[in-house]
């Protein structure tokens, strides 16, 4: 064994890791004797390099100027445009509306109508208990107006809550229930600000008429803020976002278009009317056949063919339809 | 003569003829020494390194194999090319005793590996 040759293996002055500067488009002689090219760098020094004949001089791979460098850059700028380009349609543009988000059945997507705040217009109507005390009972009447079959249910006493989630099939103990709040499809929630019993179930302000319920008794109106919010956090009361169609007798155009089969919950002088179309109407001709009826403040509640319960209705109506997220309105008595 | 390369760190030694070598790939930190009956080797050495290494020990050595250093993936012997392709980017190598090896180096460099060995008009076998 040649003693020496391990001992020289690696050099003192080369026993630190040094920079492979080789590059990958070229050759070079380690060992032979092949002719060398020298460099006229390495002509004019007397110390030749420690590589034998390098074809071209072997330049610092970072001081070449790759292609790869290059087409990073480019990339990196794309998508500094395309972030710039994101925040501009976000903060100058706007949001884009999501589609699809609410939860209609047979309903076209609903799109999400700006808050209008007409101080002038904004009222709030609530339900008067016309005979305390008295057992609460439910009227139903059926009226046609301009072609639109309404179903009226009219409330005499009762107490209305909000239920959110399922409704307990065994229980029957109720005068009549329906689905209050929209849902969203994607979070399987109501949409909308949505209290029940002072706790805040789901926010958002993207419908401009809303209910509240205090102690049973049911309270509509047309506003983007309202102070009846406050009361309803504070004393334990129920609130839930919809649209509002009929704001003191005069309809609201409201952006979802389309047929479907539409329910309201009206207050008119202190009577609670739950009112629903028996033919697939828009909320154009919904709102004027209720206006027309005399209504004089209307919410719009979920149409289509959702569970909707009365025990004392004589009509057969199917079992409805379910959905993640829905919520009801039920008047017991 | 016999030209004979030392690998050597704290744990492993290799010591082969440096006529033996067919080519040298790199393997990240590692390289495998390639010997012309088709034996392998992985040493922990970077291309580099045992770049640095070969030259030392070889260095000015009368009839010392050729090793080129083609890319920054391999070195072989010029004693064992047998084919450059330059389209499919191969590099066959091919003992006397019939085992051959292939090896896919950049096509730049094969390039400039087929014009140097034709401009110093050097047969391989």
């Amino acid at each position: 064994m040649n003693e020496d040759k391990i001992k020289d293996n690696i050099p003192d002055d080369d026993k630190r890791i040094t920079h492979d500067d080789m590059s990958d488009t070229s050759i070079r002689i380690v060992s032979g004797s092949m002719p060398v090219n020298r460099t006229p760098e390495e002509e004019a020094t007397e110390t030749p390099t420690w590589y034998a004949a390098p074809a071209e001089p072997p330049t610092p791979r970072r001081q070449e100027p790759p292609q790869r460098k290059r087409g990073m850059s480019c990339i990196f700028i794309i998508v500094i445009a395309v972030i710039a380009l994101v925040i501009l349609f976000i903060f100058f543009i706007g949001k884009a509306p999501v589609k699809n988000a609410d939860f209609e059945h047979n309903a076209e997507p609903i799109e999400h109508a700006p808050i209008v705040v007409d101080d002038s217009s904004a009222m709030v109507v609530t339900a008067i208990d016309e005979a305390p005390g008295e057992k609460a009972i439910i009227t139903i009447n059926q009226d046609t107006i301009d072609h639109v079959i309404l179903r009226i249910y009219t409330l005499h006493g009762g107490k209305a809550e909000l239920h959110l989630g399922p409704m307990d099939p065994n229980d029957k103990d109720y005068l009549l229930a329906v689905n209050a709040a929209d849902a969203r499809a994607d979070k399987n929630e109501p949409v909308g600000m949505f209290v029940l019993n002072g706790s805040i179930k789901a926010k958002g302000d993207n419908k401009n008429g809303f209910c509240a319920i205090l102690d049973g008794q049911v309270s509509i109106g047309r506003q983007g803020e309202t102070p009846l919010f406050e009361r309803v956090i504070n004393e334990g009361g129920s609130f839930f976002r919809q649209y509002s169609i009929v704001n003191r007798g005069e309809t609201v155009a409201i952006s979802p278009k389309g047929k479907s089969y539409r329910r309201a919950l009206c207050v008119t002088e202190g009577v609670v009317q739950v009112i629903e179309s028996q033919n697939p109407v828009s909320f154009e001709t919904f709102s004027s056949a209720l206006t027309d009826l005399g209504v004089k403040d209307a919410l719009a509640l979920v149409g289509g063919d959702v569970f909707v319960s009365c025990p004392s209705d004589t009509i057969s109506r199917p079992a409805g339809t379910h959905f993640p997220g829905e919520s009801f309105l039920i008047w017991r008595p | 003569m016999v030209h004979e390369i030392i690998l050597s760190n704290t744990t492993d030694l290799l010591r082969v003829s440096a006529h033996n070598i067919m080519a040298i790939t790199a393997d990240g930190n590692s390289s495998i020494v390639i010997l012309n009956d088709g034996d392998t080797k992985c040493v922990a050495f970077q291309m580099g390194e045992l770049e640095r290494i070969i030259y030392q020990q070889l260095n000015n050595s009368d009839g010392a194999p050729t090793l080129v250093r083609v890319g920054r993936s391999c070195m072989i012997n010029l004693d064992y090319l047998y084919a450059i392709n330059l389209p499919k980017k191969k590099l066959i190598m091919r003992s006397d005793n019939g085992y051959k090896h292939t090896l896919y180096p950049s096509r730049d460099a094969l390039r400039e590996l087929k014009e140097f060995i034709e401009n110093h008009k050097i047969s391989t076998l």
